[in-house]
């Protein structure tokens, strides 16, 4: 079969060139004991079709004629002539000798000589090239070299949080796969405002989430002497994969205001609507786990929040057992109302029941971040916490990935993401007011 | 003891000056102190709250005369006593 004519070949098939193709085609000359030796041919090549007809040679002609036509841009020898390997014979030891002044290196001969390496012009396919090549009687082969991958892995970055298994909530509302899936947003650039009894600051596995801190009670400090704060925001933005303790939900900012004192006589309705009003405009998301009597100003206050496209999310409260009161602001309509549920996936014995309930998630043995200093409780960093204050930072943390995921939803819209894709739990029956749309399942939300 | 008063801000341009002067009328009623919970909203569902201090004992006549005054007040929205708010 006639070799076909390389310029009108070559410039067919040249659309079909994809840019991650490789440029470069690898061609291996023919040695030949009468004539010149590929490398001869290949440096002859390389200086045009000038040089390949000083060297008298039709292969070395044609060679340089690829060049010429701006098929390829150079044609080099694979190995660099002016640093022969001891023992090169034949077609390099030619190229080599060429390149000393002829002297001929020592050595032995190697499979590798007469290699060039072709870059192939713009324009021209290197398939079609390497085949035109392949079909020229000096060429013994031609080919597009395989590109060569790494199979190491680069060593990871990021360690296990070290008491993550213990997280048990995190596989309850399925959070794990909810991350595994593909466009998982960890809502880092969403902002959750945590009003409560502060947070410790200085936490190492909360301080890198921590946007802002206010403390909004005259007369009280800084720290969070109560601890629930940083329990609270612990359980939605705590480091994931810091190598410390527990991780969060979501890698949401925090946004914490201090309203809740420790001391009674610091409560001020005044500085708690302040904080209230004060994450218009400044986060997506505001955690209530906090509760009381009807209170009509609350009301107005969380309205304007919400109408500012402020997801408000509040717990049920843990009275259950003590009357099972109606707790503000979860009761307010546009609330997302949260209560607790346990490992076995039942309504927690304290979790608060009513109409007004949305949807619940895990609120016993939540275990999360607690002040490094000294606070009302013993345990100092960790500690696992019941009550339906830990199940609103869930559901809390996972508007916030909603958001992440479906940007410019209202809350409304959130809150029925959440709802319409909780799992309705073994313990739910018919009637029954203390799941509301069932335990929340993060995967479904995001899906 | 603080109280919480909201104000028809339609109502009333100045919520500070009208409550001062339903106070003001109350037979017995000491100085009070009036503030706006935030200053110069005068949109939305929280335009016109404002915290009252009454400085008279919560048990008294005079606290309930107050109250009761501004209750009947047909610019006052609605008048709440504090509702602390606790960790859950």
């Amino acid at each position: 079969m006639a070799t076909p004519s390389p310029r009108f070949h070559l410039w067919e098939t040249s659309r079909k060139t994809k840019d991650r193709q490789t440029r470069t085609v690898i061609a291996k000359l023919k040695r030949d004991p009468r004539g010149p030796t590929g490398a001869a041919l290949a440096a002859g090549a390389a200086r045009g079709a000038r040089g390949a007809r000083i060297l008298g040679d039709d292969a070395g002609s044609r060679l340089a004629r690829i060049l010429e036509n701006g098929y390829a841009v150079s044609i080099e020898p694979v190995f660099d002539p002016s640093a022969p390997m001891r023992g090169a014979r034949g077609p390099l030891r030619d190229l080599a000798a060429g390149a000393a002044g002829g002297r001929a290196p020592l050595g032995r001969a190697t499979r590798s000589e007469g290699l060039v390496e072709i870059r192939v012009g713009p324009g021209t396919d290197p398939k079609t090239l390497a085949r035109h090549l392949a079909g020229m009687g000096d060429v013994e082969y031609a080919f597009l070299p395989p590109v060569r991958h790494l199979f190491g892995t680069r060593t990871k970055t990021t360690r296990p949080d070290p008491l993550s298994s213990r997280q048990w909530a995190h596989g309850a509302i399925r959070l794990g796969h909810a991350r595994a899936a593909r466009g998982f947003n960890d809502a880092s650039g969403i902002t959750v405002a945590v009003v409560d009894s502060g947070i410790d600051t200085g936490h190492p596995d909360l301080k890198a989430a921590i946007k802002e801190y206010r403390n909004v009670l005259a007369g009280e400090g800084d720290r969070d002497d109560i601890g629930h704060g940083t329990h609270v925001a612990g359980i939605i933005a705590a480091g994931f994969r810091n190598g410390l303790g527990i991780s969060g939900v979501c890698a949401a900012r925090i946004l914490a205001l201090k309203a809740l004192p420790h001391d009674d006589d610091h409560w001020s309705a005044k500085a708690y609507y302040r904080a209230l009003r004060y994450v218009i405009g400044r986060a997506h998301v505001l955690n209530l786990s906090l509760g009381g009597d009807k209170d009509p100003a609350e009301i107005d206050i969380l309205r304007d929040v919400i109408d500012s496209g402020v997801v408000v999310v509040a717990a049920m409260g843990n009275e259950y057992e003590d009357g099972n009161p109606v707790e503000y602001p979860a009761a307010m309509p546009t609330v997302c109302a949260v209560g607790a549920t346990d490992q076995l996936d039942h309504r927690a014995s304290f979790s608060n029941t009513g109409r007004h309930i949305d949807v619940v998630a895990p609120g016993v043995q939540i275990l999360s971040t607690t002040p490094t200093h000294k606070y009302d409780e013993p345990e100092r960093n960790y500690a696992a916490w019941d009550g339906t204050s830990m199940a609103a930072p869930h559901v809390a943390a996972a508007a916030a990935l909603v958001l992440a995921k479906y940007p410019g939803s209202t809350p409304a819209q959130v809150i029925a993401r959440l709802t319409s894709s909780a799992d309705r739990v073994a313990g739910k029956k018919k009637g029954d007011r203390g799941y509301g749309a069932g335990r929340l399942n993060c995967q479904a939300a995001l899906a | 003891m603080d109280i919480i008063v909201k104000v028809d801000t339609k109502r009333t341009k100045d919520p500070v000056a009208h409550v001062r002067r339903v106070l003001g009328a109350v037979p017995g009623s000491r100085a009070v102190t009036v503030e706006e919970v935030f200053p110069d909203l005068r949109t939305g569902a929280s335009a016109g709250l404002l915290s009252v201090h009454l400085p008279c004992d919560p048990g008294s006549k005079a606290h309930r005369l107050s109250v009761r005054a501004l209750r009947d007040d047909e610019a006052v929205v609605y008048v709440e006593g504090p509702k602390r708010r606790r960790p859950l």
